[in-house]
Formats: structure tokens, C-alpha cells, sequence
């Protein structure tokens, strides 16, 4: 098969089409719609998993001396069923490294992006064909590292997402530091390679593969974020490859880069001279927030993307500014490189560094706050038809705005050293990428459904889902807020009492309340489960369009076949000319020819 | 259509409403920040935190609200309008990214000078103590005291083994109302050391030095504890500082410990009921 991206044209599919097997069709597939769809199940199964997790969690913090409910009597019968310090820290560092490495980027990059990237350019397939199938099949080493941690002595690690040296890097400083922490170094190495063959394809992709009369400003929002998306991991990933493989050595015991001087054996015997030859833990974590600070933009760019398609979309109304969007994705992702030291205002790193690192992360509030304004304004003046996605949508704006504001109590270097590593950093991070992304995904999910299966999913049902998911989770992690800001540390396996704290109670109450909105958000996900397979089968059948769609996505059938498009589609127009007063319907194709007069009506 | 768009507006209603009111319940009932007993430091963090909680408060308040007025005023999906035809406001662009611009300089330049107090202009005076964090416990080294002098003797900071010193363990002892500057490291992983009712947090880290200082106004007990993830044990790594009436207190304090260090079979009073025995003692506060 030759899939050279610069020779051949869509007409030439249908050649190998027919022949194929069924492993070659679905399971070893180099179709980019398979492959998406092998990342949309997967991350999906992950995020059951990773939710699990989470619910643990939520029931240690909650109930810290009472059984673990079903399981705790069966995992823990030598602690009457009680979580052990040893499960509660190794659970906290696999429900992160679950949703953040195998949930949210496969979701957003690889599932998404596969899917939607072609479709949306107008072209057969990705660049890459091979390759892309190779990036899905490099993810199940990964997991497969993360799940056999479970099964090693000591368990999976116990050092946070996050792994900080020297705790991750000596075998003996705890159960969870021996194999679970090489596996879990393999593990992420794996899952780092499968992002960056997704993101050397997607960028060749987008430069040489565009349909002709797609322009780089007349790209779907998604796309622009995928691609900037492409170009985070693109430079970040190898400083994040880097660190994971010098703390693999360190943690087989061949080197020292993280290990500061004179470790010998189980205690690093300090003599606090700063002489050569030592390692440096905080080098790791200057490398790891360089990947990690531009990974949290890998997470919630493609959402950002994605969700202003869907509000333009669902509201009839053109984008509200969409170069200062292009603009402002393009600003977060330059500022991204340079605020990583937000995350070690207080590490030891030197605090006049501080300084600079607290600048540029208030500054990169600006084109976040810009975004906001813009998708607000997209809906002022509008016509929304209300549909699940616009309401999943909206609740990721809503939210978003409240992560935004949180990081600035964190970006401000004074106020950080009082609720770094509290509660309040978590409630932060589930804003944006928990209540945010997530959300955002859901709501990817309901629009982009039907063109994956040709049926609807369930809008009764996709609104209770909405309601219930929106009260539950805000209730649940918005007073993480409170609790951060009187003192509730992160990662503790028991929180009580906060001895001198007047607040113990109050603090427990919220514990409990946030637990139990929590429960009840994961009782609703299983509307969403059934809604999702009863819908792929016997949801409502609709046409290539159902939504009304300007982008040239919805030209094709849905699902769209092998090669996509009947004849490569040529482009006239942005994507966004909803409710254009020239046209007799509420939207006007990408594809659709100039109408007379059009021009007077263009985007400055 | 029309009642989904009630709905909805309603609903959306919910984020800013419970979004306020909880903050104000919580802090109706004094459970939205520790007690501050700093009077030099932690006061000005929490003046920056009053600052920010405003101005984040009222853009929290005015686009949710702003969100929800878009939604409320839309046009109804079965009308025969169609929704307007703009592309983008240039104006208003320039307008709000510039009032953005403007409000978040103000706040990253308002902070400098509390970031510098707190962190970079380390006070010239000499270390009350060295403390060393490891798996899991707080070994607090505190200097002997000079009889001659009337003074603490020097506490050799990149020497704390040696003599002229004493420890204790999960106690760290300090005067009043001043400036308290003691120094931090880790024997083994990283641990971070957190006193919430004074605003001072820093990571203890094996290989590093770090000097650290904070004040109380107020005598008394309070807990400090760890805030890094440091193993199984992380959250009983937890301990108190006693916060002595003066520094004639404190230093009454240093004078009998000395002396009970002399005394044959002596000791420091409470590190006798702590030392080889620091999780015993952790465990117990912690339950
Ligand atoms: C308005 C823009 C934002 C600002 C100013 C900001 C600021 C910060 C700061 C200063 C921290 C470090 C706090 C600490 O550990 O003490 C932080 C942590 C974090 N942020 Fe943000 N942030 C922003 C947006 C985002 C977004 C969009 C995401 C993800 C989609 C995100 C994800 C995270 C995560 C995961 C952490 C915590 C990492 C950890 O310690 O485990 N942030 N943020
Ligand atoms: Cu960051
Ligand atoms: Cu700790």
C-alpha cells in the first residue's frame, strides 16, 4: 500500500477496500477512523478503571475508619478491610497516572484527533497510516506496565503521578518504589512513544494534507488545537523521555542523577556540603514539569478546540472572534514553555526564580481569560437548540472559568505556599481538566457520535446524564476549595484529626458531602455507559448531517468508509458561516459554492 | 423550547450562587481559613489572598453571570429569527484583552515585594534551629545554651551533629512575636514542612540547605506537618510547635534544657518520651 501523502488522491481507496480481513480491518487496522475509535474504547474502558480509583479514594477520605464497602474485606482482610496506608497511596498515584497518561491525552489526541483530523481537512487518511497503527498497539505495553504493577511485591508505585526522586528512585524508601516504579517508568515510556507517532502524523498531516481551499485560517477550531496540540508534544515529549529514563536508571540503581551525594544504601547520609558528583532531585522536577506543565495544555487544548466547534455549531451563530482564538491557543502554548517553575515555588528551587515563573504564569490567565469571553460571546445573540453536547459544552466554559481563577491564588507565588500541595491544588486541576476536559469529552462524544455510528445517541437520556453529572461533580469538587484553604494536605491516607485545627469538623463534613456527590456523579456515568452501546445499536438513525454542520466532516457518510470522501472536497469558505443572511438555511458548508454577493459579508 | 431555556439559565444559576455562598457559609463559621497567628509574614500572604479572592470573586461573579445572561436572552430555537450574523467584535477585543492585561499585571507586580520578604531577603540573624525531615518524623536540633554569654551558643548549620546542640523530635519550640530562622533538610526522600496557621510551607530536600523563616504573634501549641508525598506514612508525619510567651521565655527554656542535659542521666525534658519512639508518639496524635 502506498499512503505517501503527497501522491494519490481519495478516488484511489476503494482499491484495497474490499479484500481485507477482518484483523486487518479492525484490530490491525491503519484506517485512522479504527484507530480512533480502538483509542475511544480504550481511554473510555481506562476512565471506568481510573474512576474506580477515584471512588476509593474518595470513600478513604470520607469514611477513613470504616471497611472499604464489596472489596475491602477481600483486598484487606488483614486490616479488617481497611484501606492500608500502602493501598491508599499507591491508589492515589495510579487513579493520576491512569487518567492523565491513559485517559485524557489518548481521549483528546489520539482518539479524537485520529478521528476527526482527515475528516475535518478533508483528506482519506492520515499521513502516516502505519505508523498511526503502530501508535495505538505502542499504548498496550504501557498499560499492560501499569496493570502488572499490581501483581508485583510491593504493589504499584506509591509516589504520586507526579514521582518525585528520591522517594521514586530508591527501591527500599517504599513497597511501592521496587518494581511498581520500574514498571511504572516502562510503562509511561510506552505510552510517550504512542503520543509521539500520534503527533509527528498529525503535524504532517495538517501541513501537507489539506483539501484544496482549506487554508490555515479556514481550519475547524479542533484542528488548529490539535495541531498546536501536535507541536506541545512534539518538544515536550523528549524532556519528559528523557527524565522517565534517567530515573529508570537511578531506580535500577546504575545511576545517581536524581540521587544527592553520599546515598548509601537505605539513608542518604548528608553532610550538606554541595561538593560535586551528587545527583539533584530537583533536576527531575524541572524536567518533568517541562513536559508536564505543556501536558496539562495537551490535555485541555484539543477540548478547547473541540468545544468551540461544538458552540458555534449547536448555538447557529459564527465563532465570536475566531483568529483571536487561533491566536490566544497559539499564546498559551508559547507561554506554556516558560511557566513549568509554577509547580516548585517552594521545592528549594531558588525563589528569585520564583519570581519570573509567577510572571509569566499570570500572564498566561490573559488568552485563557480571551477564550472565555469569546465562547461567551458566541452564545450572546444566538440560537441554541439545546442539545446535550451544547450543554456539556457550556458546563465545560463554566467550569473552565473557575480553574482559571483558582490558578491565579496558585500562580501568585505568596499565596502558593500556603495551599500548594492541598486540597486546593486538586480542586484546581479537576476544574480544568476534570470538570472541564471531561466534560468537554462528553460532550465531543454526543456530537461526534453519529458520525462514528450513524445513529443518535439518546437525548432524553443524554440530559438526565447532563443534570446529574453537573450538580454532582461541581457540589463534589468545589469545596475541595474550602477544605484546601484550611490546611487539608494532599495524598494523606487518614486526615483526621488536623489536631489544633478548630475547623477538624467542618472539614470532615465537607470530606463526606464531596464524597458522596462524588459517589452519586459515578452512579450517573452509568446512564451514560448504557446510553453510549444501547445508542450504537438501536439509537435513532440519522443522515450524514444531523447537526447541521458547516465542516467538511459531515460531507461524509456516516460513518464515513474507508478513504472517506466520495471526491475530495474543495473548500470555498471558514467553517463557521452559521446563519449566514445570504443563505436559505442556517448554515452555509465549507464546501457549499460562493453565493452571490457573500463576499460583503466576510469575517475582518 | 422555551422552558428548556429557563431550565438551563437556571441551572447555570447554580455555579455562581453556590459558588458564593459556600465561601461565605464557610467562612460564616470560621471553616474557610486556619487561624492566622502571624503578625509579620502570614499577615501580608493573607492580605495578597483578600486581594485576589476580590478580584477573582467579582470575574468568577461577572462572566458566570455574563455565561448565563447570553443563554437567558438567546433567541428561541422555533422562532423564525436567525441568530445574528457577526464574526467577532475587534473593539471588544482589544477592550477586554487589554482590561485582562491590565488587572493581571496588577496583581503579579502587587505580590513582588511579600515574595521577596517571605523567601528571598533572608533575615540577618542566627539559626534558631535545623531541622531534619526523614521516613517519618521531624528531628529538630535546637543550640545550647551559653551561660557566660547569656546567649544561645552559634548553631553550626552545615555541622548540626556535632556539639553544642540538643534535639528533640516532632517539637519545634519558638518564641513570639519575632522572626523566627531555622533550617531545613532530609535525610532520605523529599518532605515538606507546613505550618498552615503561620502561611509558611517548604519542601525538606535530601541534598539541600534551605533556609526558612515565619513568626507567631500569639503564644501556644500548633501543628505543623508534612505536605510532600513521602511514602505509606506521609500523613502521620505530623508535629507541633510551641510557640513560647517571649524570647525571655524561650531562652529560660534553652537554659533548663542545658541543664538537664548536664545533670547525670539527663536529658531535654521532652525528648525523652520521643526519641526511638517518634511513630509511637506521631500515631498517637494522629488518632
Ligand atoms: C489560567 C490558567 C492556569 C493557571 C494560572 C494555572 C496555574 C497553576 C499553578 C500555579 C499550579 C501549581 C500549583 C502548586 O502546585 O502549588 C498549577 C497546578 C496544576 N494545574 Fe494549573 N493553571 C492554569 C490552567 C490549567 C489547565 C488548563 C490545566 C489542565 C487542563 C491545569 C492543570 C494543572 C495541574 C494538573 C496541576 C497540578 C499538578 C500536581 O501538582 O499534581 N492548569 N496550575
Ligand atoms: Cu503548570
Ligand atoms: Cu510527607
Amino acid at each position: 500500500m502506498n499512503n505517501h501523502p503527497l501522491e494519490g488522491h481519495n478516488s484511489e481507496h476503494s482499491h484495497h477496500g474490499h479484500e481485507m480481513s477482518f484483523i486487518r480491518r479492525y484490530i490491525f487496522s491503519t484506517d485512522h477512523k479504527i484507530i480512533g475509535l480502538q483509542f475511544f474504547f480504550t481511554a473510555w474502558f481506562m476512565m471506568i478503571v481510573g474512576g474506580l480509583l477515584a471512588l476509593l479514594i474518595r470513600w478513604q477520605l470520607a469514611y477513613p475508619d470504616s471497611p472499604v464497602p464489596l472489596i475491602g474485606r477481600w483486598l484487606w482482610p488483614h486490616n479488617d478491610g481497611k484501606m492500608t496506608p500502602e493501598a491508599y497511596v499507591a491508589t492515589v498515584t495510579m487513579h493520576g497516572s491512569i487518567m492523565i497518561f491513559a485517559v485524557i491525552i489518548p481521549m483528546t489526541t489520539a482518539a479524537f484527533g485520529n478521528y476527526l483530523i482527515p475528516l475535518q481537512i478533508g483528506y482519506r487518511d492520515m499521513a502516516f497510516p502505519t505508523l498511526n497503527m503502530l501508535s495505538y498497539w505502542f499504548i498496550w505495553p504501557g498499560l499492560i506496565c501499569f496493570i502488572a504493577s499490581y501483581f508485583t511485591q510491593g504493589g504499584p508505585s506509591g509516589s504520586g503521578w507526579t514521582a518525585y526522586p528520591t522517594l521514586s528512585v530508591i527501591q527500599q524508601a517504599a513497597p511501592g518504589s521496587g518494581t511498581g516504579q520500574t514498571l511504572w517508568y516502562l510503562g509511561l515510556l510506552f505510552v510517550g512513544v504512542s503520543s509521539m507517532m500520534g503527533s509527528v502524523n498529525y503535524l504532517t498531516t495538517i501541513i501537507n494534507c489539506r483539501a484544496p481551499g482549506m487554508t490555515f485560517f479556514r481550519l475547524p477550531m479542533t484542528t488548529w488545537s490539535l495541531f498546536v496540540t501536535a507541536i506541545l508534544q512534539a518538544f515536550a515529549l523528549p524532556v519528559l523521555t528523557v527524565a522517565l529514563i534517567m530515573g529508570l536508571l537511578d531506580n535500577l540503581g546504575w545511576t545517581a542523577f536524581f540521587v544527592p551525594q553520599n546515598f548509601d544504601g537505605n539513608w542518604i547520609v548528608n553532610n550538606f556540603t554541595r561538593r560535586s558528583a551528587g545527583g539533584q532531585p530537583l533536576l527531575f522536577q524541572h524536567l518533568f514539569w517541562f513536559y508536564s506543565h505543556p501536558a496539562v495544555y495537551i490535555m485541555v487544548l484539543p477540548v478547547m478546540g473541540m468545544a468551540s466547534d461544538i458552540i458555534a455549531t449547536h448555538v447557529r451563530k459564527p465563532l465570536f472572534g475566531y483568529k483571536p482564538m487561533v491566536f490566544s491557543i497559539l499564546g498559551i502554548a508559547g507561554l506554556g514553555f516558560i511557566v513549568w517553575g509554577h509547580h516548585m515555588f517552594v521545592s528549594g528551587m531558588n525563589p528569585s526564580l520564583g519570581t519570573a515563573f509567577m510572571v509569566a504564569t499570570i500572564m498566561i490567565a490573559l488568552p485563557s481569560s480571551v477564550k472565555v469571553f469569546n465562547w461567551i460571546f458566541t452564545v450572546w445573540g444566538s440560537k441554541p437548540n439545546w442539545s446535550t453536547a451544547l450543554l456539556f459544552t457550556l458546563a465545560f466554559v463554566a467550569f473552565f472559568i473557575i480553574g482559571g481563577l483558582s490558578g491565579i491564588f496558585m500562580a501568585s507565588t505568596p499565596t502558593d505556599i500556603h495551599i500548594h500541595d492541598t486540597y486546593f491544588i486538586v480542586a484546581h486541576f479537576h476544574f480544568v481538566i476534570m470538570l472541564g476536559g471531561m466534560f468537554g469529552l462528553f460532550a465531543a462524544t454526543y456530537h461526534w457520535f453519529p458520525k462514528m455510528f450513524g445513529r443518535k445517541m439518546n437525548e432524553t437520556l443524554g440530559k438526565l446524564h447532563f443534570v446529574l453529572s453537573f450538580l454532582t461533580i461541581f457540589i463534589g469538587f468545589y469545596l475541595m476549595h474550602q477544605v484546601g484553604l484550611l490546611g487539608q494536605p494532599r495524598r494523606y491516607a487518614d486526615i483526621r484529626p488536623l489536631v489544633d485545627s478548630e475547623a477538624s469538623y467542618a472539614i470532615m463534613l465537607m470530606n463526606k458531602i464531596s464524597s458522596h456527590s462524588i459517589f452519586l456523579f459515578g452512579a450517573a456515568q452509568l446512564i451514560f455507559v448504557f446510553n453510549l452501546f444501547y445508542s450504537m445499536f438501536w439509537g435513532e438513525k440519522v443522515d450524514k448531517n444531523p447537526w447541521r454542520s458547516n465542516t467538511l466532516e459531515w460531507e461524509a457518510p456516516s460513518p464515513p468508509p474507508h478513504g472517506n470522501f466520495e471526491r475530495t472536497p474543495v473548500v470555498y469558505r471558514g467553517p463557521y458561516e452559521y446563519s449566514h443572511p445570504a443563505a436559505s438555511e442556517d448554515y452555509l458548508p465549507q464546501t457549499h459554492p460562493p453565493l452571490p454577493g457573500e463576499e460583503q459579508y466576510a469575517a475582518h | 423550547m422555551y422552558w428548556q431555556k429557563i431550565l438551563w439559565t437556571i441551572l447555570f444559576l447554580s455555579v455562581p450562587i453556590f459558588g458564593v455562598a459556600s465561601f461565605w457559609v464557610c467562612d460564616m463559621y470560621g471553616a474557610l481559613w486556619p487561624e492566622n497567628v502571624s503578625e509579620i509574614y502570614g499577615r501580608k500572604i493573607d492580605h495578597l489572598f483578600d486581594v485576589i479572592m476580590w478580584i477573582t470573586g467579582i470575574f468568577f461573579v461577572g462572566t458566570e453571570l455574563l455565561l448565563v445572561y447570553a443563554m437567558f436572552t438567546s433567541k428561541d430555537a422555533d422562532s423564525s429569527q436567525k441568530a445574528d450574523f457577526v464574526h467577532g467584535n475587534r473593539t471588544m477585543e482589544i477592550g477586554w484583552t487589554l482590561m485582562a492585561a491590565a488587572i493581571l499585571v496588577f496583581i503579579a507586580f502587587y505580590q513582588i515585594p511579600t515574595w521577596s520578604q517571605v523567601k528571598i531577603e533572608k533575615p540577618k540573624k542566627p539559626a534558631d534551629a535545623h531541622i531534619t525531615a526523614s521516613m517519618w518524623m521531624w528531628q529538630v536540633r535546637y543550640p545550647l545554651w551559653d551561660e557566660e554569654a547569656r546567649t544561645p551558643r552559634r548553631l553550626d548549620v552545615t555541622q548540626p551533629a556535632l556539639a553544642e546542640s540538643f534535639e528533640l523530635v516532632n517539637e519545634l519550640h519558638i518564641p513570639a512575636r519575632e522572626t523566627v530562622l531555622v533550617y531545613l533538610t532530609s535525610r532520605d526522600v523529599i518532605h515538606s514542612f507546613f505550618i498552615p496557621k503561620m502561611r509558611v510551607k517548604q519542601d525538606a530536600v535530601p541534598g539541600l540547605l534551605v533556609p526558612v523563616w515565619f513568626d507567631a504573634g500569639k503564644p501556644g501549641t500548633y501543628e505543623f506537618y508534612c505536605a510532600e508525598l513521602c511514602g505509606p506514612g506521609h500523613y502521620m508525619m505530623r508535629a507541633r510547635v510551641v510557640v513560647h510567651e517571649s524570647r525571655e521565655a524561650y531562652n529560660r527554656w534553652l537554659r533548663d534544657q542545658t541543664q538537664r542535659l548536664r545533670e547525670p542521666g539527663g536529658g531535654p525534658e521532652i525528648a525523652s518520651d520521643n526519641a526511638g519512639d517518634t511513630l509511637t508518639h506521631s500515631v498517637a496524635q494522629a488518632h
